[in-house]
Parts: C-alpha cells; structure tokens; sequence
C-alpha cells in the first residue's frame, strides 16, 4: 500500500509545500496587520544562506534554523522601517527587497573560508520517530516520516489560526489590519503590533529558507527559492488569510510542483521546464477564475495601505 | 493642498514623547524630489561601501576599479551604453504603468516574450530582408509580442479586476519557463540544431546583428533615447497621456470624467508591454546575437522599476538613471576577477531602490525637532 504512487506523491507534496507552507503562514500574520510584504522570497532566501552557513560550521541544522529565522526577522525589519515608519510603497519597497535579499544571500555565500556556496552540507534534520513506524500502512509515510521541521509548520499552521480568532491580542490584530484609525482611537498601538508581525513573517519566512537548504535541497545556491517566496505570498490571498486553508494550498503547490516526480513513477516523460512552469500556470489561471468568480474578499481592508494619525 | 498639521500624538499619549513632529509639506518641488533622491543614492553606495568593508574589501579601490571598468576606456564605456538601452526601455515601460498606478512587475517577462518574438522574426526574416528592414522587422515583432504578453495580464485586470502585481509576477516565471524550454528542453526553431550536445541558441543573421558606430553607441540606444521622447511627448501633450495621468492621481475623477477604465488599462498595458518588448529585441541584437536564457533572464525588467522609480517617473529622466545602472550591470561579471562577489552589484540596487523608496518620506513630509515640555507625562 504504501508503494502507491498516491502516497509517496503525498509525501514528496509535504516535505516540498513545507517551506511555502512556512512563508505563508507568517505572511498572513503580516498581512492580517495590514502590511503587505512583498520582499517574502528575498526573506527566504536570507534565511536560507544563513541557516546553511551556520550548520555547515556547526554541524548542527538545530543552531542553522534559529540563526535562519532571527536574520530573517532582522532582514524583515527594513520592510518594517520602510512600510511602518516612513510609509513607503509597500510594492516598491517589496520588489527591492526580492533584489536586496537575492543579491545580499549570494553576497553571503560567496563569504567565509572555504565560501558558503562551495560547502558540502554540514547536517540535515532527519525524520522525528524510528524508520519501523515508517511502514506502518498510509498513517506512518503519511503522518509519521516526517522531520521535525514539518511537525513545527503544522503546529505553527494551527498556532497561527488560533492566535487570529481565538485570543484577544489576535482581535487587536485584525482590528488593526482592517480599520487603523478605528484601532488607534481605541488604544491599541498600530504601529507597533504591525511591526512585530512584520517580525514575525519575516521570522517564518526565514524557517522557510532555512527548511530549503538544511533539508529539501540540502546545499545552498544562488536563486534558489526559484519563486517560492512569490507563490506562498499569492496563496495567502486564495487562501483568504486563513492558515489551515494555507494549508491545503500550500501542499496542492507542493503536489503540483513535484510533478515530475510523480510522472516519472508512472513512466511519462514530460520536459522539466515545462513542469517547472505549471505551479505558476496554475496560479495563475486560479487567480484569474476567482477574480472572475467575483466572490466577496476577506482581505484586511487598510492591507497595503500606510497608516498616519494626521491624515485620520 | 491641506494645511501642514502637527502631529501631537508624540506629547498626547505620554508613553512616547519623542522630541520629533512630522508635518505634511504642502507642496513638493521637482528640484527637492530630486536632490533627495540623488541623496539616497549616495547613501545606497555608503552602505554597500560598509559592506565590502565587513566582507574585507576595500571599498575605495573596489569604486574606482568599477569606475575604471564602466568608463575607463571606449570599450568600457561601450558596455555601458549597451546595458543602458534595455533599461531605459525597461524603465520607460515600468514608468507608463506605475503613473496610472497599475503596479505592473511584468517588464521582466514581456521582455523575454520580445526576445523570442525578436528572435524568431531575426531567424526567419534576417535572411532575406535588408539590414534597415531586418531591424525594423525584429523590433516590431519584439514590441508585438512584449504587448501580447502584456495583455494576459491586462485583460483580466480590466474585465475582472484580477490583481496585477500577482498575474505580471506569475507571467514572469512561465515566459521564463517557455524560453528555457525552447532552449534546454526541446530542438526548437530558436536552439542552435548543429551542437545538440551543447544546448544553445541559434545566431541571428548579420543583417540583424547591430553594431556599434564610431565603435561606441548602436542603434538600438538611438532607438531607446528615440522612444523616451515619445513616451515623455506623450505623457504631456496628448490625450491618452492626459487621461493616464488623471486616472493615476484618481481612478475616481477619471471615471467621473467617463474615462474607459477597461479600454485604458489594456492600451496602457499594452504600450508598457511593447517598451519592455523591445527592449528584449534590442538586446538580442546588440549583446546576445541568439536566443540565449542564461544572457537575457538577468533582471533587466526588476532593475527596470529600480531606473523607474529612482527617475521619479520621469520618462526623460529615465535616459540618465538608467545609464547609472547600466553601468553597474555592465561592470558585475569582471568584479569576480579580482575577488569581489559580483552580487555586491545587485545589492547596490537593492539598497538603492530603498532609499528611494524610504526618501519619498522626506519629500512628503517635514521632519523637526522640536523642544517637549519635561514631565508631560
């Protein structure tokens, strides 16, 4: 059973949907604050470099996935200054961040004694229970063969939904996301909760980038998010700025990127470029139909939009 | 204009009293935008000097070997001019859409639509048309299919509203997937069909090959300059340039005034389409002589919004922006020889376009320090 080509196209779906699942999940706490980041795949790829840098010099993927998520956060507090304090476009300022976090990770990897990019992997996180649960029938490749990595994004996934609208601080949250004025007569500090989830995205974005090189490609190299970041932020707004549903789409980009794999146990042969497109298709044709499908958006309504007391 | 209030929010609430009011300026000066800008650009060289510095580098003898190597001799400066014209066009397309607001980041993919489109019309005219018409015919069909790929996104923006900066980013990729497949993945008209073991493009004919006159400047940066006053004439003196404008400052306004949204966004798509077409025909032209993924997919479009943006939107102030980061882009294979990270190139940018972005701040508004009262609190 557990040779289907179903299960073991799941498996591969998880471990590759992990990093955007990661991502996303950080940017709907960014967005639901109002702030659109752009700049997640030059955050991944930050988080990335680092992560592999430090693993490669410890030996430890534990040490590389911290150092990964905090120079995220750091990285992600230039969108904070800009967005927050200076009100800048947040597209602009996005797309230079993707150039800032694209040239600044391959500026990194070529540092260090012998350089980043030309290391070996120093460590990898492995799978969290013993390789006999593994064989267990659907429920052990499934749910059981996974590495911690992927266990933290489901608690993360559920942390996220639970913190948007169970708890207080996470009303505050999308209060602040949806009608700043409103907030801000209230009491509630705008500028600071919307810096602290831009933190915080930036800081899962970097587990992102960090789960790239410290397990799904084991190696750094130049570019190597390769649109990830783009997609797992486009998948917040299907996913209408709810995780679990992140969840769901998160994984369906995993299946569909891992295309290929699944193809090749069924003995097709299609080009690698041309599957390499169909994740961004799809996106795209889905982006396209629910616009068209016109259904009500749950979008946070001041997202993108700088706040200022003056102009209240 | 509304009247420069203060922002007491600083002495209100007590916890913060920042010593610092923010006023908004009543009106910004075109000279002002400009000096801060050209601040922030000196600022963006300042922190990549700090980080050749922490990379152990030093940034002095790094800047002037760049200066050396972008304008130290006429072949130098060749390269300059040659990278400057994708980017003038590219800037030129990003500056149509951002001023009606329609944040396109599409230059990047209707540029490699024009370099196919280019491409394919260079192999199969090239042949047998004269120089002259074999060049007119390659930047046509490269404007024709830089437009096409332009509308995919445009279509759905005017009908349905569908997000552009979503639809243009995902176009990106698959036009980027498509011209590595007409390369690596298959034995396409455009791959050069004698060396299947290397997977290359096909070169171009002679009559399409541009070269450069006095050995310094080809058509193609003509062309590009050309196209800037064109699209600056346009912008001020004609009808569909005065609507554009009106919608950017108020898609209300310009509703109101029975402006077609629909048929607007998808000529405005359409002309910026073009622009970044050409600049991929141009480019194929000039630099790459086939089609060729790993010369062309090399941020041209991205850099684009850098030029557009740092040139305040300005069509003609594009022409000299876009000459700075040419020769930036045109100086970052040779930084590797002598042991810089050629990314520290692409980090300049980056840290250039946020300041530009940042100093739009002080632009908008008046920073003071000012004297607060002891023990508000």
């Amino acid at each position: 059973m557990n040779d289907w080509v179903l299960i073991q196209s799941l498996v591969v779906a998880v471990s590759t949907g992990t990093p955007v699942v990661l991502a996303g999940s950080g940017a709907i706490l960014t967005q639901r604050s109002g702030v659109l980041d752009l700049g997640v795949e030059g955050t991944m790829l930050i988080g990335a470099v680092t992560g592999f840098w430090v693993t490669t010099s410890t030996g430890s993927p534990v040490a590389g996935l911290v150092v990964a998520v905090l120079a995220a956060a750091v990285f992600s507090m230039i969108q904070g200054v800009l967005a927050v304090s200076l009100r800048a476009n947040q597209v602009v300022v996005g797309v230079a961040l993707v150039i800032l976090g694209s040239g600044l990770s391959s500026f990194i990897g070529d540092q260090g004694d012998p350089p980043v990019a030309r290391r070996f992997s120093g460590g990898i996180f492995t799978p969290v229970f013993p390789e006999s649960v593994h064989d267990w029938p659907a429920v052990g490749p499934l749910l059981l063969s996974h590495d911690p990595v992927v266990y933290l994004s489901w608690a993360f996934v559920a942390g996220v939904q639970w913190y948007i609208f169970r708890t207080r601080t996470g009303m505050h949250l999308r209060a602040v996301g949806h009608d700043p004025a409103s907030a801000d007569a209230a009491g509630l500090p705008v500028s600071a909760v919307r810096y602290l989830h831009v933190a915080l995205g930036g800081a899962a974005a970097g587990a992102g980038g960090g789960y790239l090189t410290l397990r799904l490609f084991s190696d750094w190299f130049d570019d190597m998010t390769a649109g990830m970041g783009w997609i797992a932020v486009i998948l917040v707004i299907l996913a209408s700025w709810r995780s679990l549903r992140l969840l769901v789409a998160a994984y369906a980009f995993g299946a569909i990127s891992s295309l290929g794999f699944t193809l090749q146990l069924l003995g097709w042969k299609i080009p690698t470029e041309l599957l390499a497109i169909l994740p961004f298709l799809v996106v795209y044709l889905v982006m396209v139909f629910v616009s068209a499908a016109e259904r009500r958006s749950q979008m946070p309504a001041s997202l993108a939009e700088p706040y200022f007391r003056e102009s209240r | 204009m509304t009247a420069p209030t203060v922002d007491r929010a600083a002495a209100r609430s007590g916890r913060w009293h920042m010593p610092i009011t923010v006023e908004q300026r009543a009106a910004s000066r075109f000279l002002q935008q400009l000096g801060v800008n050209l601040v922030a650009l000196v600022l963006a060289f300042g922190l990549g000097a700090i980080l050749l510095l922490m990379a152990g580098d030093n940034p002095f003898d790094v800047y002037r070997e760049m200066f050396d190597r972008a304008f130290g001799s006429s072949r130098a400066f060749r390269e300059t001019l040659r990278s400057t014209t994708p980017l003038i066009l590219t800037g030129l397309a990003v500056t149509v859409c951002f001023r009606m607001g329609l944040w396109s980041i599409g230059a990047e993919g209707q540029l490699i639509a024009g370099s196919v489109a280019g491409a394919a019309a260079a192999l199969v005219l090239g042949p047998s048309l004269p120089a002259p018409l074999a060049v007119a015919a390659v930047v046509v069909a490269a404007a024709l299919g830089g437009a096409a790929w332009a509308t995919l996104a445009a279509v759905p923006r005017a009908l349905f509203g569908t997000d552009e900066v979503v639809t243009t980013l995902m176009l990106n990729f698959i036009a980027l997937g498509i011209m590595n497949y007409l390369i690596f993945g298959s034995v396409s008209y455009w791959r050069d069909r004698t060396n299947l073991g290397f997977p290359a493009g096909k070169v171009i004919p002679e009559s399409t090959q541009l070269d450069p006159y006095f050995g310094v400047f080809d058509a193609g940066l003509i062309l590009s300059l050309a196209l800037a006053l064109i699209v600056a004439l346009a912008l001020r003196r004609t009808v569909w340039g005065y609507q554009l404008r009106v919608a950017g400052d108020s898609r209300a306004a310009a509703s109101y005034a029975g402006i077609s949204a629909t048929r607007q966004i998808i000529s405005v798509f359409a002309v910026s389409g073009a622009l970044a077409g050409v600049a991929g025909g141009t480019y194929v032209m000039s630099i790459t002589f086939a089609l060729e993924p790993r010369a062309i997919a090399v941020n041209l479009g991205f850099v684009g919004i850098v030029v557009a943006a740092v040139a305040l939107l300005k069509p003609l102030l594009v022409v000299p922006i876009a000459f700075l980061m040419g020769a930036l882009l045109s100086i970052a294979p040779s930084l590797s020889i002598f042991g810089v990270s050629p990314a520290v190139v692409i980090v300049i940018q980056g840290i250039i376009l946020l300041c530009v972005a940042g100093a739009q701040f002080f632009i908008r508004y008046r920073v003071r320090i000012t004297r607060v009262e002891v023990g508000s609190r």
